[in-house]
Order: C-alpha cells, then structure tokens, then sequence
C-alpha cells in the first residue's frame, strides 16, 4: 500500500525524535520488551494526535507530553524487577568505544534515576534535556516554583542514591 | 553524583536503532494499543458483544415459542436490554473523556482519575440495582405464568403482602450483593485509582526546601 503524505511526514518526525522517545522508554520501561511495547505505545498515541497538532506549543513539547503521559499513565506493575536501565539500543561495538568512565557515569544515573519516582523521572531526564522550568511547566503542569524545589530534592536524593550503591548499603 | 555535570553525557549523541521504515510504522499502527483506557474500551466491546448475542438468542427463543404471554417475556428482555444499551453509552462516554494526552500531565491524570472514580461508581450501583430489578421482574413473571397462569389467581387477596415481602427479601439480599460488589469493583479498579492519586499527591505537594 503507498504511504500517505501524512503518513511520510509523521515518520519523518518520528525518526528525527528517536532518540526523545526511546529515552523516555529507557527510564520506564521494565526490560527490553517493556521498552519496546512502551516505544510502540508511544508511537501509536502520537500518530492518533498527530493530526491535532496546532502548533500552540513547540513540537518537543508536544511530544514529551504524550510520551510522557502514555508512560506514566502505564500503570501496569512496573516495579517488580528493576534493572541497570542502561540504553540497549547502544550496540556493543558502539558501547566499548565510548569511553569507559562516561559509560560508568551513564549505567551509575540511569541506575539512580530508575529509583526515583515516575515523576521524579520525569523532572530530571527534563532537567538534563536542559529544558527551561518554563518549558517543564508547560510538559508536566506542575508550577515553575514547585519545579524548583523539587528538582533540588531530587539532586540530593540522586547523591544520597548515589553514595548508598557506592557503599554498599 | 553532579547531575549537571551529567548533563553534557546525557544529550551525547548515541547510535539509535535504524530508522524507523514504512513498513515498521505500518506494522506498528496496525497492532493494537495497550493503554489501560484501550484495555477498558475492549472489555466493554465484549461485554457489549455478549449481552447482544444471549439477549437476542432469549428474545427470539420466546418470540418464536407459541405459548401465551411470552411475548411480554421478550418485551421484559428488549427493555433490559434497552436499559444496557443506555449504560453501555454512558460508560463509553466515559472512557472516551478519560484520555488526553496532548494535555499537560498532571491535568491528563486528574482527568483520568475524576472520571474513573465516575466509571467505578457507575459500575458499582448498576451493578448493584440490577439485582433487585431482576429479582422483582422474574417474580413477577413467576407470578403471570406459575402453575399454568394460575398462580396469580391462587394467591388472591394476599398478592401485595406477596409482593410487599418479595421487594423487602430483594432489598436484603442486595446489602450483601453491595458489598460483593464493592470488593470486585476494588480488585478491577482499586490499584489503577490509587496510584493514580498518589502520583497527583505528588505532583501537588509542595517540598519543603
């Protein structure tokens, strides 16, 4: 069947916002198959809304909030197991040539940051994306000063995190 | 851990699986969603699916068995069946309203909780006054067609207390009933609401520095 021009667009979008979503997927997914429903469910509501898209926010908004509301909203047991949550799709080649220490530093955050709360998550992976309070506002509709707050909670409870998995307790 | 010091690792570019083709997105759009109000939306299909197929198999059963009075059997059946019909819509408006995800988070949650907290109500007391309207229509349909029709006759004078003790027996058993199904209605829905009003606390409360 010939794809649709809307059809040529959305993936074009798609695949120039990979790298967002599987992001997002990589924070709240389970496992590597939790990652991939996530993935695909993420795909699925933005193709639903895609023709809703007024331009009233910017498209990266746009976008992490139906990634972000489709993997909140997934309330299935999500904490039975809780790996490493290091990024699978780096491939091992790939992998070994990034250097070893920002590796370590990238399985030591993801590690943290798979203990903090849904919205905890969501607060920081917005907060590294170097998102304005602004911009976070206007993704999770928390007010900018709460924002602010919490974020500074959360740096203390990633170095708290941190120091345990360090230690051993 | 400096998390900003983290930041420039975090946005390095890494390699992403390959693009996604046409024929993937097709694959994918094709699947179907896994979202808990898709879940919702698909249970109630089939619920619906069911009532339909064993409403009309009862109501043709009797509309096609010549005995006397049936007819008004089926009658009591279409206007049940009626009466699912109008719940069914109401649920299905329901979950209909209860998605917005191009909607800021926390107001795509709230929504979701106010209207499953509707859902769940709407599930509990239909489910709950469905008994007592059973129980009082299949009386009365015992009382039109017991003994060959004659029942009703036998009784005579004494057909209000008759009836009078046959609500209140319905009114009892339907306390019990209640609570089985507020206890089912929890396992179905009690987790969903739960975390879904301990994220909205979350989202809510203000840290102290």
């Amino acid at each position: 069947m010939q794809p649709t021009v809307v059809q040529e667009e959305f993936l074009k979008m798609l695949n120039e916002n990979q790298g967002l979503i599987r992001k997002v997927c990589n924070l709240y997914g389970r496992d590597v198959n939790g990652k991939d429903d996530l993935y695909q469910e993420i795909v699925i509501q933005l193709w639903k809304a895609y023709g809703s898209f007024r331009g009233e926010s910017k498209f990266s908004t746009w976008i992490y909030r139906i990634a972000l509301n489709t993997a909140i909203s997934d309330l299935r047991k999500k904490n039975r197991s809780i790996d490493l949550r290091f990024p699978e799709f780096i491939p091992k080649e790939d992998a070994d040539a990034v250097d070893n220490t920002k590796e370590d530093q990238l399985k030591q955050l993801y590690a943290a940051i798979s203990k903090l709360s849904e919205i905890e998550k969501a607060i920081v992976m917005l907060y590294l994306e170097d998102k304005s309070y602004d911009e976070m506002e206007e993704i999770l509709g928390i007010n900018n000063g709460n924002l602010r707050v919490k974020m500074n909670r959360i740096k203390d409870k990633l170095k708290t995190i941190t120091k345990e998995e360090a230690y051993g307790t | 851990m400096e998390l900003d010091n983290l930041k420039a690792i975090w946005k390095e570019p890494v390699s992403l699986p390959a693009a996604t083709t046409q024929v993937e997105l097709e694959e994918m759009l094709s699947k179907k969603s896994h979202s808990p109000i898709a879940k919702l939306k698909r249970n109630l299909l089939r619920e619906l699916i069911a009532v339909v197929i064993l409403y009309g198999v009862t109501i043709f059963y009797y509309l096609f068995e010549n005995k006397p009075g049936m007819i008004y059997l089926s009658i009591m059946l279409i206007v049940l069946g009626a009466l699912y019909v109008w719940y069914y819509v109401a649920k299905r408006k329901l979950l209909n309203r209860m998605e917005c995800v191009t909607c800021e988070v926390k107001s795509n949650l709230s929504i979701q909780l106010g209207i499953l907290e509707k859902y769940v109500k709407l599930y509990l007391w239909v489910g709950t006054l469905l008994v007592p309207v059973l129980l009082i229509l299949s009386f009365l349909v015992g009382l039109y067609f017991g003994d060959n029709g004659e029942l009703f006759a036998k009784i005579g004078n004494k057909i209000f207390v008759v009836f009078a003790a046959w609500v209140l027996i319905s009114l009892v058993l339907t306390i019990p009933i209640y609570f089985l199904n507020k206890w089912y209605v929890h396992k179905l829905y009690g987790q969903h609401v739960k975390k879904l009003k301990s994220i909205l606390n979350e989202m809510n409360e203000i840290p102290f520095k």
